[in-house]
């Protein structure tokens, strides 16, 4: 099979959990960038009672994953991460939280780049690897869109 | 040069990604202990009913909701789309359960990843071609991940960690 084929189902996933747009997973007209940009910093940090974490630990997840991901498909070491940090609560204003946000939306086109990238495209790890970064980030996608409803209403 | 990808890869990934939302996690976007299996057999009939906002829906209704979609797509995946345009909002109407119901809707879900996994075994090599068929089958995967973080953050809202 063509391997530009199969991936273009990767990216598209990819695209809708940033800006809906792929049907792929998402109901039509979700966008959510677009729920990230409307949060205050104060609504973005804000922890659901009994979660434990906010909007802004959920995205700062997202910007170390990134990290975590990047030798899969450039090489290199991986990198001694602390995961625990990501979930401590945080306190950031409006302008911390954009510049957060535009963090993460730069992130779409370095995934993207990845998966697309034509080498190693029979090796099976490479396949597993660019299904790990669409789903991850689904599964976070959810979680997001669950707290930015209830940061939303604070 | 047109660069290939083995049927089998995708397959492979796919089935692994659908079984760590199930039951077995593997490492590639869950920990231990958040697939689906596990955050759903510690909550009980009255927590899955509780609405995640007011007027909204619950864990119960999440569930019932994923069981709908994986039928809807298992008859595109057996190439005998639905004839009228699924009516989505059905599924989560269902708010509330009772044990009997929420026992009900757990089976059923787990019934769902077998008919899966033996849908997409059963697939020709050849129907991975079609873009369409691609695009659905990792939008099963995609579409279970996005449903399993929302149903582990209501969890967890509740407080059952």
């Amino acid at each position: 099979m063509s391997n530009e084929l199969w991936k273009t189902a990767i990216l598209k996933s990819i695209d809708e959990s940033y800006d809906g747009t792929g049907g792929v997973y998402l109901d039509s007209g979700t966008n959510p960038l677009t729920e990230l940009r409307v949060l205050t910093g104060a609504q973005a940090t804000s922890v659901l009672p009994g979660a434990g974490n906010s909007v802004a630990n959920q995205v700062k997840h997202l910007l170390t994953t990134v990290e975590m991901h990047r030798p899969q498909f450039e090489g290199g070491e991986y990198p001694d991460l602390d995961w625990g940090v990501d979930w401590d609560a945080v306190s950031l204003t409006d302008e911390e939280w954009a510049d957060a946000v535009n963090r993460f939306a730069a992130t779409r086109d370095l995934l993207k780049g990845w998966v697309a990238q034509p080498t190693v495209a029979e090796d099976a790890d490479y396949v597993a690897a660019a299904v790990m970064v669409a789903t991850h980030l689904a599964y976070h996608i959810g979680q997001i869109r669950h707290a930015a409803a209830y940061a939303a209403s604070v | 040069m047109t660069v290939t990808v083995p049927v089998s890869a995708i397959k492979n990934a796919t089935k692994t990604a659908l079984a760590e939302a199930f039951d077995t996690v593997v490492g590639m976007y869950l920990d231990k202990g958040e697939t689906l299996r596990e955050t759903l057999d510690g909550v009980t009939a009255a927590q899955a009913s509780i609405p995640i906002h007011p007027g909204s829906n619950s864990i119960a209704s999440q569930v019932n909701h994923m069981i709908f979609y994986f039928d809807v797509m298992a008859q595109y995946m057996h190439n005998n789309p639905p004839q009228e345009r699924p009516d989505w909002g059905l599924a989560w109407k269902l708010i509330e359960v009772d044990e009997d119901q929420w026992t009900e809707l757990k089976r059923a879900l787990g019934e769902r990843q077998a008919e899966l996994f033996t849908l997409i075994d059963n697939a020709p090599d050849e129907v991975f071609a079609d873009p369409d068929f691609l695009t659905g089958t990792y939008g099963i995967v995609a579409h279970t991940a996005f449903h399993l973080g929302q149903i582990r953050h209501a969890r967890a809202a509740q407080g059952l960690g």
